[in-house]
């Protein structure tokens, strides 16, 4: 046995591991936090560590996901990096890098100087700093949304907009952005930038640009403009380029979303789906898109639960049955759960299926405690608002297919994107139904795609007029008075 | 157990077609029809409505049953009509101007016609004028609104206003959904909220009465 040491939050925790131990492994038995939002699949880059010892080597791999300056100072991945001696071990990643993952295909880089992306989500804004003519990132950043002190979904900002006057959002949201640049920019010691890209949902650009956005909160949901344009406002001086939307609900962050999912380059069907508040689903047949918006809410962000919480410390975010006893894994030094996320409401509510407490039609006797955390269930209230959301997602995905007479089988490529990151389990979520069986194996993960598509149109000229491209051969499907959409609605509600 | 009970229970699991044929043997019975509707069908549709308000079954399970209860309904309303059916009220329902969610709305119209009431039922994005309307050609009671988004919610409010106006003093206006709460109803001055279907038709049931 080896002895590791772990520095975390003023503590130092010493552990024995056997020889060739992964990092993330040993700081996983440690209750240590690791953000794996590719779930350890060397994808993201995300789970940096400073570590001095006894290691194995650098791979390829490895390096290019880390860069010189990061290996230079001693970070390696959590998920590459194997135990070989004594060793030391302090954890350098944040919670930003959650809503920062993206997962983007390659392409050239037509760009010059530094530019940004910038996702203006209703929750979360996140940002990245490139060299665009390298396409390295420099620097990178997430918050939350000023906005949020005006209501939590995009329909009460829009009311706030009438209360408030849209100036005063559209100026607290602009600040805020002018911030994390400016941020993002002192951090990366860059001193100008040249060309920027923001991108977000119908509501989010309209507010930004001080549109009145009240037409998109009632029917017939009409835009003032569609964008696919530049900004009015420039930030540190330099224009930004808002990618076109398709209707009200379904917005440039979704275009991007596409981008990102390289669902332009492809042959064959693929669907897309967007878990963010409003749900936001596109299926690919043939070079032609066809998309609609489900409103699922925020169940799956954990909002309106009686233990729900965001993705962050604390949070219980998978769970599994071993013997009929359910064990969780929390994100944190793991003494004690807060509360439980998306992904862990969706493993936990597989569970319950498993053992029983949760029949098929979604009665649940009592509130479930979830092991030796009495305070953290889950409550029958709470099955039904993940029922409304769930068969929302699952049957938009269905109205999509039987109008392109598609079936679930012949979908090749499935893309989930939003907050869940990776740790969504496509088991457990094709057991509770938030999409078809036949989908699961064909799932990858692109963490924030509207980030992805926006970081795509930054570094590659080409990328605009792929975007409008998208928003060309788009189809938006209203499903309210869709009359399959309902049968399925309700269809789809069980377990 | 009883024909009536069967046929309650039937209801309950939403089987239709054994509804429909349990209906039809009572008829043939001889059972009267008022009874069957009321002891039979209506009883069973009571018993979801409560068992939905306790969070027991949920919004399929509410569909199956209602669509049970019409099947048998249907064979009960020719004999029914000539015996000179009692009326017990009549509920214009609508969601409002510019809303286009109507499961909820649903539910409501199928716990109100459970309790024996007569719904006239508009369907979503209701102008204020069809309400009025509406409520004018069919001697309604109650006026029944129905918002899912916030901003759909103040559209009630001109409906409580119009009604007035329009010197409908008689129909009271009831109001529900996820947004809506019983401050708001006080606050734009409608007679009646409802925060589930079942509630919704006890409710209106007692309007109705009195
Ligand atoms: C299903 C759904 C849809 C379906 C609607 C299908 C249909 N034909 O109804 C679709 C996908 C088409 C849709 C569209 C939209 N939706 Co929608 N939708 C939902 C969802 C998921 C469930 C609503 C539902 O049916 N609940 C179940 C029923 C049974 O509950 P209920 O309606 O509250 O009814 C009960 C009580 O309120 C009461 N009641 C209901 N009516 C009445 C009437 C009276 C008189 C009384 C007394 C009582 C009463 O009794 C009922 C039973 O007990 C919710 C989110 C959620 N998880 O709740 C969003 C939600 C309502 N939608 C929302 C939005 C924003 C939209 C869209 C504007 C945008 C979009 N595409 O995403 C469009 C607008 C369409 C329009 N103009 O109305 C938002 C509203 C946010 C807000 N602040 O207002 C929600 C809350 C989601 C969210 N958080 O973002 N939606």
């Amino acid at each position: 046995m080896l002895q590791v040491s772990v520095l975390w939050k003023n503590h130092r925790i010493c552990v024995p591991v056997k020889k060739n131990t992964l990092v993330s492994e040993a700081l996983l038995a440690m209750k240590v936090p690791v953000p794996m939002p590719c779930s350890g699949k060397h994808l993201c880059g995300k789970c940096r560590v400073w570590v001095s010892g006894e290691v194995n080597g650098v791979s390829p791999q490895e390096n290019a996901l880390l860069g010189d300056a990061a290996l230079a100072e001693g970070i390696r991945l959590a998920c590459f990096c194997r135990i070989e001696g004594d060793s030391l071990i302090r954890p350098v990643f944040s919670q930003a890098d959650i809503l920062t993952w993206v997962k983007i295909p390659s392409f050239l880089y037509t760009g010059t100087g530094a530019g940004v992306a910038c996702d203006i989500g209703t929750t979360t804004i996140a940002v990245r700093l490139y060299e665009c003519s390298t396409g390295t990132l420099l620097a990178e950043g997430a918050e939350e949304n000023n906005q949020r002190a005006y209501g939590a979904d995009v329909i009460s900002r829009i009311q706030a907009c009438h209360a408030y006057g849209t100036r005063k959002l559209s100026e607290v949201v602009f600040r805020q952005i002018e911030d994390m640049v400016g941020q993002i920019m002192t951090k990366s010691g860059i001193r100008e930038i040249s060309a920027g890209v923001l991108t977000g949902n119908t509501t989010m650009l309209h507010i930004f640009e001080g549109l009145d956005p009240h037409a998109l909160a009632a029917a017939p949901f009409l835009m003032q403009s569609a964008f696919g344009s530049v900004s009015a406002r420039r930030i540190d001086s330099a224009d930004m380029y808002l990618p076109p939307c398709i209707g009200a609900y379904v917005g440039a962050d979704t275009v991007c979303a596409v981008l990102a999912a390289g669902m332009t380059e492809q042959k064959g069907i693929s669907l897309l789906v967007d878990l963010g508040t409003n749900g936001e689903i596109v299926l690919c047949k043939d070079g032609k898109f066809i998309c609609c918006a489900v409103a699922a809410g925020p169940a799956f962000e954990g909002v309106g639960l009686h233990s729900g919480m965001s993705a962050s410390y604390g949070a219980i975010y998978k769970a599994h049955t071993d013997e009929g006893k359910v064990s969780v894994e929390i994100i944190g030094n793991g003494v004690k759960a807060a509360g439980i996320c998306g992904s862990g409401i969706i493993d936990l509510l597989h569970v319950m299926k498993n053992l029983g407490v949760l029949d098929e039609s979604g009665y649940l006797e009592k509130e479930f405690s979830v092991g030796t955390y009495a305070e953290v269930c889950i409550t029958p209230e709470d099955v039904r608002k993940i029922q409304l959301a769930k068969a929302a997602v699952c049957a938009g995905i269905y109205t999509l297919l039987n109008e392109e007479n598609v079936m679930p089988e012949e979908v090749e490529r499935f893309y989930v994107a939003g907050g869940f990151g990776a740790s969504l389990n496509p088991v457990s979520a094709a057991a509770i139904g938030l999409f078809p069986e036949a989908l699961k194996d064909k799932i990858s993960f692109i963490g924030n795609g509207a980030l992805g598509g926006a970081v795509m149109i930054l570094l590659n000229s080409k990328m605009k007029s792929m975007a409008e491209d998208i928003v060309k051969n788009s189809r938006e499907l209203e499903l309210s008075r869709s009359a399959f959409f309902m049968d399925k609605y309700i269809e789809c509600m069980g377990f | 157990m009883s024909i009536l009970d069967n046929i309650s229970e039937m209801l309950q699991k939403g089987k239709a077609k054994d509804v429909q044929a349990m209906v039809q043997q009572a008829m043939e019975e001889g059972l009267a029809p008022k009874d069957i509707l009321e002891k039979g069908l209506l009883a069973g549709m009571g018993i979801i409505g409560r068992k939905f308000k306790n969070n027991e079954i949920f919004v399929p399970e509410v569909l199956i049953a209602a669509r049970a209860m019409n099947k048998g309904v249907e064979i009960l309303k020719p004999r029914l009509m000539a015996d000179g059916m009692e009326e017990r009220g009549t509920v214009v329902l609508g969601a409002v101007k510019g809303d286009l969610h109507d499961i909820g709305k649903n539910l409501v119209k199928m716990m109100m016609e459970g309790k024996g009431l007569k719904v006239i039922d508009l369907g979503v994005d209701i102008k204020c004028e069809e309400f009025i309307r509406a409520a004018k050609e069919n001697h309604a009671n109650i006026i029944a609104c129905a918002a899912l988004l916030t901003t759909t919610m103040e559209e009630m409010k001109v409906v409580v206003e119009e009604t007035k106006k329009a010197g409908l003093q008689d129909v009271k206006i009831m109001i529900g959904g996820a947004p809506v709460t019983q401050e708001y109803a006080d606050l734009i001055g409608a007679d009646a909220y409802g925060k589930d279907a079942a509630s919704a038709a006890d409710i209106a049931l007692e309007m109705c009465a009195g």
